[in-house]
């Protein structure tokens, strides 16, 4: 059985919330460039934290931080 | 009818304010309450002019407020004594510090304790209000406490740099406590502000046993500046017509009259500027001075004002809506703005998306 990496996973997370293929997205990409404003990353967060059964902390939650696909990977991997 | 309710909530002037012939006492009475300037306006009405029904509930409403003086202040040591055994930096902002320290029993009514961390410590203050029995949450009409989702919680974090209330009943009071950890919605602007205003935290005393943490005399004032600045020019709080509230000018009034000199102003400049909080500031003083034409006569004030004023003050009429993105303008000056009974309808959007 193939594991998926956390990568693929919000990848996967971002292309269902944004109606894109998974390929047209990359680690570097920016939300903003992909159309995810603040209103859309809560959602991205709430299904970020349901498919990995987490819970972020509250300090971490900076939209001036969270501004690309990897800032989501990086953060998800602090928990998992 | 603005320029009574504007005398009534003047706490530092003592004279009976009478009703002026255009006023109407149904508009005065509710202007006072909505306002939340009984406790300044009960002792400056000209009883003579209101009907019994007017009196009887306005005096209700000020035995409320003596009342309430003596809960807040119970709750404010609940929560000293709670915080007092954290190791960051943290200060009681507004009502937690000027309603038991300025004005007398029953001026002021405050319904939650505010305080200031830097962004970086919410997790700390979380677990302890947690650990505590606090929950995120709100107060239903009914008493309950009302947990908030996930989902609201990461919204007011994400979208509006504010954490959701933290609430917990003491034995029948109900003790709210704002965790705030920016001075607008856009946190990471004024991070470093926040994180040099917090390392010249001052101690005061609440009582006779208890001190608590409060930022210093000009940068407390920096921050009821920008407060008020925000939620004048925030479209969520124009919705709830919270946007003016009186009290918040009664409170620069009054912590002007009783720290405003020479030197405090020339510390203000110098902060205000190094900070790049011009508008905000300016903003507040300005408007504040429309209200309370007396503040002219404190020292430094006017050369403050002049030292602050941006060149362009079109931004004084402009609303921004972080939740829809838009910003909007009128085209009112502020005495009219404060008047006008359906602001949002009076609003013009000049952007489409911030």
């Amino acid at each position: 059985m193939k594991l998926i990496s956390t990568q693929d996973k919000i990848k996967l997370i971002v292309s269902e919330l944004i109606s894109l293929s998974e390929n047209e997205i990359s680690a570097e990409d920016k939300l903003m460039n992909l159309g995810i404003d603040s209103l859309m990353t809560v959602e991205l967060i709430i299904r970020i934290e349901e498919q990995f059964d987490i819970e972020f902390d509250e300090a971490e939650l900076d939209i001036g931080l969270l501004t690309t696909v990897q800032a989501l990977i990086d953060l998800v991997e602090r928990y998992v | 009818m603005s320029n009574t309710l504007f005398l009534l909530s003047d706490v530092c002037q003592n004279q009976v304010i009478r009703m002026r012939p255009e006023d109407s006492e149904e508009e005065i009475l509710g202007g006072v309450i909505l306002n939340r300037i009984v406790g300044i306006a009960y002792d400056k009405l000209d009883f003579c002019q209101f009907n019994k029904e007017s009196i009887r509930t306005l005096t209700m409403l000020k035995q409320y407020y003596e009342q309430q003086y003596d809960v807040f202040v119970r709750k404010l040591s609940i929560v000293a004594d709670i915080l007092s055994s954290l190791d960051i930096q943290y200060a009681f902002l507004k009502g937690a510090v000027l309603t038991p320290t300025l004005y007398k029993r029953g001026q002021r009514i405050s319904n939650d304790v505010d305080i200031l961390i830097e962004a970086c410590n919410v997790t700390k203050v979380h677990n302890l209000l947690c650990e505590n029995g606090f929950v995120q949450g709100s107060c239903g009409s009914d008493g309950l406490i009302r947990s908030a989702s996930r989902r609201e919680i990461i919204h007011a974090k994400i979208n509006c740099g504010e954490t959701v209330p933290y609430l917990r009943y003491f034995n029948n009071d109900l003790v709210e406590v704002d965790v705030n950890f920016s001075l607008d919605s856009a946190a990471k602007r004024t991070e470093q502000c926040m994180r040099d205003m917090l390392e010249r935290c001052i101690q005061i005393p609440l009582n006779n046993t208890l001190c608590i943490p409060t930022l210093d005399q000009v940068d407390f004032f920096i921050h009821l500046c920008c407060h008020l600045y925000k939620e004048a020019t925030t479209y969520e709080w124009l919705v709830h017509r919270r946007d003016l509230m009186l009290y918040k000018f009664a409170d620069i009034n009054i912590y002007l009259h009783t720290y405003g000199n020479e030197l405090f102003f020339h510390c203000l400049c110098s902060r205000v500027k190094s900070f790049e909080l011009e508008k905000e500031c300016y903003y507040t003083l300005a408007n504040s001075i429309i209200i309370y034409p007396n503040l002219m006569s404190i020292a430094g004030l006017n050369n403050a004002l002049n030292e602050l004023r941006p060149n362009n003050t079109d931004y004084m009429r402009v609303i921004f809506s972080p939740m829809e993105k838009r910003v909007y303008e009128h085209g009112y000056c502020f005495k009219d703005w404060f008047e006008c009974r359906n602001r949002i309808a009076n609003l013009t959007s000049i952007v489409a998306q911030l």
